[in-house]
């Protein structure tokens, strides 16, 4: 079975290797015979890819644990959707995600462009060469005995490791293949560039690129939306960006293309960017290679929140970078000198010269951040290695902003060519909207100027740009989608800059059943913990605002996953505010040590005024996944009743640990606190709280928080989908 | 067009000196606790907590603890909050904020799990 697994692998390598070298062979001969090889070649290693998909799902949905794969991302009681999730829960998943998309593209390519421009084929059949040699290298095929040697051969574990937790979530199922469709999709607009260097051909590619640059954009953009939804609704830190290299790493690729989006729609208008565009167009693809080793080499281990797996792949991500930036730079230092430099942008107030302003902003951005996240690359060779904070990048990306709203704001009423302002009307009219929705909210409390500056702007360019895209509604309904896209990046930065300036939080701590009250006015009360309808602890607490009150049930539990709590957010959504609640950390009462006794099986003390019988051990797994539980059946007698109590004592990471079990009705609680296993004894404390009113109670410590007009982001979000989207199909199908 | 040419790249080089400062200035390496008392600066701090020194004043949400880092010097740390949920768990504390009257004043305390957490990268 998993024979046949590195065989396809195998297989598929080789295929890819003949169609590389015929499709180049064919443009060298043209000889027919190459094509046909070429493509034979690409079916043989698409057939063995699709086959290697299916295997691993079937080998995950079978619960194949001697699979090292299987073993450590799945366990038997995912649900199936999970499971499905699990195929890009490691990075060998991701390698064969991202080959079997190659597939598709290779597809579409075939279809279309191959035959006449068949080093386009070419190239991108290189890029999937390399990500085979590295599935070769690191196959979700290995055998469980081949990493873990101490396992013997043949050995089937009776339960995988599991998948993290934080990734069982719905929204983790759909992020991050959309996420590797976006990265993926890069490689095809790289191949087009290259192939349009090679042939010297630099200015028919833009019209074959578009579609494809369109489609990165919105692929990447929506897993980056996605990933960050996610973050903000389970993460439970309180926002939803954390300028994380794992973050940048898909944000950098995501603004170069966009970047490049705009280029490209100068150079078929202007015929002007043509040698800035090669460079976005590589710079797009080097980014997603340059992210893709930043984040799974290990080198920023020690800065991210995220525990990044080592790998061993170093040298192959590495050789994998240098290889692609040298063809790339080789074919751009042969070309460049052919490309034209036509004069455009002659006009001040002219369409081009503003899209170049908001080129350039959303160009520094992703430089910035680029350099920002590689810091500890360069400071390490440098003496200590450093990373930036993430000041960094908020305080560099407000100039940055300013640009941009200030060129997404006016473009669109500009002419292209001359300096001609159109439609004076509106552009008054919206400066006048804009300024009264400014003082509105000056009137409500907005207080910094950078953030009074940044919202004029950007309702500035709401308005302005609705009424652009309300006329085009009327006409060309497809052509709106630039507009409505810009609409959407005006609202992110309202929703951001309102959410996270004017954003106020407070901690909490709520000692059990008692209502608290907090800066918001209303109270907050820590009733008990459950267990949700997903199996997992929640907190229970009652928000009581005037004469409403409802429930909030944050997510509070032990991972054996993580080896660590995990804790999320609730979060009540309003269009003015979200209201952010959030758990700390649990501080149980403190019971002091009162007394202990020690007792062999059926015997009985009296301990103080309470008698104490100890009936027999109880082994087995009756704590989660750990071996190895010992529980001690106690029977507690004391003057107001009797009660039977089962302690526990396990092992956890190597040492002993016992829970404390309450004695009902009294001031005590019960551990073990040994257990002889010669003389079959245990020592059991009892310990007590003290009495009356000073007893202590169980506090839960929240973080409560009102997000202001954080709906807008979201809004916004949807309005940069859908916009980018129309712009596709328009791209695709052009309206007759 | 001249004007144009030199505004924007003026613009741009402002754009690169502001990023530039702000990087060199925001910059903020791991250092030792020697270090850290020394400089008084804002700095970041990595090493284990010493178990059974924390304590967590529950009313002015104060939380303290020892810490011991990688050179094996032995510090106490104030961090004005709550004490986090995974402190017990955590392989390794990093507390960032400045060294002030014989303490390590923390703004941020930071706690890694050994978690296999592996994210999604490109």
């Amino acid at each position: 079975m998993m024979i046949s697994g590195i065989l396809a692998i195998s297989i598929a390598f080789i295929a890819a290797a003949v169609s590389t070298a015929a499709y180049w062979l064919y443009y060298r001969e043209q000889d027919d015979r190459f094509y046909q090889l070429a493509n034979i070649g690409f079916a043989v290693m698409s057939v063995s890819l699709v086959f290697s998909a299916v295997l691993l799902y079937i080998n995950i949905f079978a619960h194949n644990f001697q699979l090292n794969y299987v073993y450590s991302y799945t366990s038997s009681k995912l649900s199936a959707y999970y499971l499905i999730s699990t195929f890009w829960a490691g990075q060998e998943g991701t390698f064969l995600l991202w080959l079997v998309f190659g597939v598709v593209y290779g597809l579409v390519l075939i279809k279309t462009i191959a035959r006449k421009q068949p080093l386009v084929m070419f190239y991108m059949m290189l890029v999937q060469l390399f990500l085979l040699l590295i599935l070769l290298k690191k196959s979700p095929f290995t055998m469980i005995w081949n990493v873990h040697t101490e396992v013997p051969v043949g050995f089937m574990p009776s339960d995988g490791a599991g998948l993290n937790p934080l990734l069982q979530n719905p929204w983790m199922i759909i992020h991050p293949p959309i996420m590797f469709i976006g990265y993926s999709s890069t490689m095809v607009v790289f191949a087009l560039v290259l192939n349009a260097m090679h042939v010297r051909d630099l200015l028919s590619w833009i019209k074959n690129a578009r579609p494809w640059v369109i489609f990165s954009t919105l692929m990447l953009g929506t897993g980056i939306i996605l990933g960050g939804y996610w973050s903000y609704v389970t993460l439970g830190w309180g926002g939803y960006w954390a300028w994380d290299p794992v973050e940048n790493a898909s944000l950098v690729p995501w603004l170069f293309a966009i970047v490049l989006l705009h280029g490209l729609i100068i150079q078929s208008r202007q015929k002007g960017l043509v040698k800035t565009n090669l460079v976005l167009a590589g710079l797009t693809f080097i980014a997603v290679l340059w992210g893709s080793f930043l984040t799974r080499s290990g080198v920023l281990a020690d800065f991210s929140v995220h525990s990044f797996a080592e790998s061993d792949l170093n040298i192959y991500l590495m050789a994998f970078v240098g290889l692609f930036a040298g063809i790339f730079l080789y074919l751009f230092f042969r070309t460049f000198r052919l490309a034209d430099s036509p004069k455009f942008a002659e006009g001040i107030l002219s369409r081009e010269t503003f899209i170049l302003v908001g080129m350039m902003s959303v160009l520094l951005t992703g430089i910035v951040v680029f350099l920002g996240t590689s810091s500890p690359i360069y400071t390490g060779l440098l003496g200590k290695p450093s990373n930036v904070s993430a000041g960094f990048y908020n305080t560099v990306s407000i100039p940055a902003a300013i640009f941009l709203l200030l060129s997404m704001a006016i473009a669109p009423i500009l002419a292209w060519k001359v300096s001609e302002l159109r439609n004076k009307k509106s552009v008054l009219l919206s400066a006048v909207a804009a300024l009264l929705v400014t003082i509105l909210g000056v009137v409500l409390g907005l207080t910094k100027i950078i953030s009074i500056v940044l919202i004029y702007l950007s309702t500035f360019t709401v308005f302005l740009n609705g009424y652009v895209a309300v006329s085009f509604l009327k006409k060309h309904p497809r052509k709106s989608g630039a507009y409505l896209a810009h609409i959407g990046v005006a609202l992110m930065i309202i929703g951001i800059i309102t959410s996270s300036m004017y954003d106020s939080s407070e901690k909490v701590t709520l000692p059990v059943g008692e209502y608290q009250p907090t800066q918001f006015g209303y109270e907050i009360e820590f009733s008990n913990f459950f267990k949700g309808s997903d199996g997992k602890e929640r907190a229970k607490l009652f928000v009581r605002d005037g004469d409403k009150t409802y429930q909030a049930d944050p997510q509070f539990y032990y991972s054996n996953y993580t080896k660590s709590y995990m804790l999320s957010p609730h979060v009540t959504v309003g269009f003015l505010k979200d209201v952010y609640i959030s758990p700390i950390s649990f501080l149980p009462a403190q019971y002091k040590f009162d007394k202990s006794v020690t007792l062999t099986k059926s015997e009985s003390k009296k301990v103080g005024d309470i008698r104490v019988t100890f009936n027999r051990f109880i082994v087995g797994n009756h704590i989660e996944n750990s071996p190895m539980t010992v529980k001690a059946d106690v029977t507690v007698e004391f003057p107001r009743g009797e009660v039977s109590v089962q302690p526990a004592m396990w092992m956890q990471d190597g040492k002993r640990v016992s829970d404390e079990v309450e004695i009902p009705q009294s001031d005590y609680r019960l551990k073990i606190e040994s257990i002889d296993a010669s003389s079959g004894s245990v020592t059991l404390a009892l310990l007590t709280a003290g009495e009356g009113a000073n007893k202590p109670k169980d506090i839960l410590a929240i973080e409560v928080s009102e997000k202001p007009l954080i709906s807008l982001l979201w809004i916004g979000t949807l309005f940069v989908i859908f916009g980018v989207l129309l712009t596709l199909v328009d791209r695709v199908k052009p309206a007759k | 067009m001249k004007i144009k040419y030199i505004v924007g790249i003026l613009i741009i080089v402002v754009f690169i000196v502001f990023a530039a400062l702000n990087l060199s200035k925001s910059l903020t390496p791991y250092v030792s606790f020697s270090e850290a008392r020394k400089s008084g600066a804002t700095v970041q701090v990595k090493g284990q907590r010493v178990e059974g020194s924390e304590n967590f004043d529950v009313t002015n949400k104060i939380f303290t603890f020892k810490m011991i880092d990688d050179k094996g010097e032995e510090f106490e740390v104030v961090y004005h909050g709550v004490k986090p949920a995974n402190l017990e768990q955590a392989e390794e504390v990093v507390v960032i904020g400045r060294y002030q009257q014989n303490r390590f004043e923390a703004d941020q305390l930071l706690v890694k799990c050994p978690s296999k957490y592996q994210e999604e990268g490109a």
